[in-house]
């Protein structure tokens, strides 16, 4: 019986890291390359680099940081410390949902909402916008379990003490310092891998120069590896091999980042 | 003074909460508002198996696309459920240290691939390797089959390995001081972690459902219906996802891809409540 | 000495429909410790967590009757958080907060309003040597206090309650989660301080009650069976059911 159960695990497993080896070692060699990471891509993206991808993908993660961060964790404050118990339930389910929504249902959203509706267009900030209405649930919904989890005590402690409702939710926001730190950092991850929604709200695919209002158009890492892929030849494939094991491993960083977090609180 | 900031402390919290509740509204009203236009004029056609909207006359029916995302969903969640949760059976009972350790790591790391990635794998590694199996294109129904299948094991086995890891160590301890067999044992673990199970199943089926990358780079874009399984195929997600970068902003062909936005909205609504529903309903019958 | 500084009249508790506590009457008497004992579940913390007002948290927490305060109803105080600086508690478990030793004493001060270190480390030394806790933390003060012993940081709690300079001082079960000898400890710290501040500890040991208090009430499904001077009720209970709970027969 045991057996059955190890082959088709080994089989399973096996195929998992040969995929996850070969994306990272068919493009490392190229990360190596010099100006891969200061030069703008040129001749098709047969030749250069991919400082502009770079740049976007930057530009677009910090402003989707400062837009779903305070949002979230308000939200989530209010969720586990302000709201009465049946409606907190109600918003926790709403959060919850909102998570299982399509990603391209959320970039046709920005499309009509942002980009149309708004007037913003194909650019960073409706792409930001965007992927932060996607965000703040994806954040909320972990964010809200590590409060939740304060316990009892703790709370009561810091009343008893007579602290008021601002002093107690810095408490409980101290006390799951590191699972919000958590959830910030998988939620960006998650921001950053995302391309569907920013396909249609922001990207452009073969940009000369930055983008130097908030209202351009962007380049971005995973745009740019479905560009090469769907529209440019075999000459242009080294980029994106580069590019794409690029992505892999700073989303392997950023879960190591998670995991030695999450060992340092089981301490 | 106190007083004034903790009220106003109050109110700023509160009008987060508002904006994210109202974000959802805000999805479900914009995608039926745009897809007003096309259940006008198109009405029951909509549901045609004829897609042709750049033609004189154009076409707008998404039935075939409609099937072809409920084959691959279909199909695709029936492996992933069947071999996610041996593995996570493995995991849980039979894995021991170093190598259980490894394997939840490669599990992170892989569920951690941007799903774009994992398209571009298809289109080059899986794409060439099943031309060599005889496929007449690289992009095909197996292929989205397969990249699909790497995108949502890890959560599946991952979602279903904790199941098995939540059943409380009492029942465990009281079937075997009873002197269960090792095959009863399983059946009793299975039951206590199937509420777990069912809800990774309907999350993964969701995924599937709604993922757009994947299928938009190597699941070919032919609007037909499979007869064997290296043809191309063009689901819903594909089709919405390579056509709206090109329309035209108001046009009948915009308003019907917003449609197919609208139905995968609420297609993923109505997953989200069935999930709960099984779940539910499956906690009840466990307790039986 | 024999002021009184709570009042409790007719006090009746419920959570929804459920009554907790009927009909108390009582009045706790200033600097001296006051114990309530009684079996589980009797309702001893819920009368001791409104006498802080802490049962407001509670969703379906009601209440008729009165308790007051030096003389006021405190449910008509005009500062809740400066009441419960005056009237604070420790709790059953140890709940220090996520930071440094100093910082824990120090936290009631701060959301007081005392800003000053000069000021802050004077009280909070003053502190820890009043809870016998200062020779143990002294090089200690930056480690985070979750790395103290149990029995250490249930005295960093009362430190904590000491800094804020109380007039009343809540204990609930303070010492059920500690081995004897941190029990210990903490029973001969807390006869130290009973002559400066008002004492009020609710134990599920009778042994303690009878150590350390003074003044003792006997509480039994809800209601006030007893409560007098602790030496005189123990020698000749009043009441059939204190004795059968003083010898073991009941709890």
């Amino acid at each position: 019986m045991k057996w059955l159960f190890r082959i088709v695990a080994y089989t399973v497993f096996v195929a998992l890291v040969i995929v996850i080896v070969t994306i990272i070692s068919s493009g490392i060699g190229y990360l190596l390359k010099p100006g891969f990471f200061t030069q703008f891509p040129k001749s098709g993206m047969s030749e250069g680099g991919i400082f502009p991808s770079l740049v976007g993908s930057l530009l677009l993660i910090i402003l989707v940081f400062l837009i779903t961060i305070p949002v979230g964790l308000l939200g989530t404050i209010f969720i586990s410390e302000f709201a009465p118990r049946r409606f907190s339930i109600l918003l926790q389910s709403l959060v919850a949902t909102m998570n299982s929504i399509p990603s391209i249902v959320y970039g046709l959203f920005g499309l009509s909402f942002f980009c149309v509706k708004l007037g913003f267009g194909t650019s960073l900030i409706s792409a930001s916008l965007t992927l932060s209405t996607m965000a703040i649930p994806f954040f909320m919904n972990s964010a809200v379990e590590f409060t939740r989890a304060v316990p009892r005590e703790l709370r009561e402690g810091v009343i008893a003490l007579g602290a008021n409702k601002i002093q107690s939710t810095l408490m409980v926001l101290k006390a799951s310092k590191s699972g919000l730190l958590t959830a910030v950092i998988l939620t960006l991850g998650r921001a950053f891998s995302e391309t569907a929604p920013i396909l249609v709200t922001g990207a452009v695919f073969y940009a000369t120069k930055l983008p130097s209002r908030i209202t351009d158009p962007v380049m971005t890492l995973p745009t740019s590896i479905y560009a090469i892929v769907m529209n440019l030849g075999e000459k242009a494939q080294w980029m994106a091999k580069g590019m794409a094991s690029l992505m892999v491993l700073i989303m392997i960083a950023i879960y190591s980042v998670v995991q030695i977090l999450r060992r340092n609180k089981d301490e | 003074m106190k007083g004034s900031l903790t009220i106003f402390f109050i109110f700023v919290v509160s009008v987060a909460a508002m904006i994210v509740a109202a974000a959802l509204f805000g999805i479900v009203f914009f995608l039926s508002l745009e897809s007003v236009t096309a259940i006008r004029e198109v009405g029951l056609k909509l549901f045609s198996p004829d897609w042709y909207p750049v033609w004189s006359e154009p076409d707008f029916g998404i039935r075939t696309m409609l099937l072809n995302t409920l084959l691959l969903t279909f199909w695709t969640s029936l492996w992933v459920w069947f071999i996610g949760i041996i593995c996570a059976f493995y995991l849980h009972r039979f894995a021991k240290g170093k190598e259980k350790e490894f394997m939840l790591r490669i599990l992170e790391y892989v569920s951690s691939i941007p799903s774009v990635v994992l398209g571009f794998f298809g289109v080059v590694v899986v794409g060439s390797m099943l031309l060599k199996f005889g496929a007449w294109t690289a992009q095909n129904f197996l292929n989205a089959s397969i990249m699909l299948a790497v995108l949502t094991l890890p959560f599946m086995i991952s979602l279903a390995y904790q199941s098995f890891e939540k059943v409380p160590r009492e029942v465990i301890e009281g079937c075997v001081s009873l002197g269960a067999k090792d095959s009863h044992l399983m059946y009793v673990e299975l039951r206590h972690a199937l509420p777990g199970i069912v809800n990774a199943m309907m999350v993964v089926f969701n995924r599937i459902f709604g993922e757009t990358m994947i299928v938009l780079m190597v699941a070919g874009g032919a609007n037909i219906l499979p007869r064997s399984f290296f043809d191309p195929v063009r689901p819903l997600t594909a089709a919405l996802g390579s056509e709206i970068g090109e329309v035209e902003v108001g046009s009948l062909h915009y308003s019907s891809l917003f449609f197919i936005g609208f139905l995968l909205l609420i297609g993923s609504l109505l997953l989200n409540l069935l999930t709960n529903y099984f779940v539910r309903k499956t906690e009840r019958w466990i307790k039986g | 000495m024999n002021d009184v500084v709570f009042e409790i009249a007719d006090l009746q508790v419920y959570y929804g429909d459920h009554k907790v506590l009927d009909r108390i009457n009582a009045k706790i008497k200033q600097k001296c410790i006051t114990a309530i004992m009684g079996p589980s579940g009797c309702g001893k913390s819920t009368l001791l967590r409104c006498l802080n007002r802490l049962n407001d948290l509670i969703p379906n927490f009601s209440m008729k009757g009165n308790i007051s305060f030096e003389g006021q109803d405190i449910y008509k105080m005009k500062d809740l958080n400066e009441y419960r600086r005056k009237v604070t508690m420790v709790f059953q478990r140890p709940n220090v907060f996520p930071m440094s030793v100093f910082d824990n004493v120090a936290y009631g001060l701060k959301i007081g309003g005392i800003k000053k270190k000069e000021i802050l480390k004077e009280r909070v030394e003053i502190a820890l040597k009043k809870a016998f806790l200062w020779d143990e933390v002294k090089d200690k003060l930056k480690k985070p206090a979750v790395q103290l012993s149990g029995g250490q940081q249930q005295r960093l709690c009362i430190a904590r309650a000491l800094a804020i300079e109380p007039e009343v001082i809540l204990l609930d079960e303070p010492t059920s989660a500690l081995d004897p000898i941190a029990t210990t400890n903490i029973e001969r710290l807390l006869e130290t301080i009973a002559q400066q501040y008002t004492v009020v500890i609710v134990t599920h040991s009778m042994g303690q009650a009878l150590r350390i208090s003074d003044q003792v009430m006997f509480l039994y499904q809800g209601r006030l069976i007893e409560y007098g001077v602790t030496s005189e009720v123990v020698k000749a209970p009043n009441h059939e059911m204190t004795r059968q709970f003083l010898t073991g027969k009941i709890g």
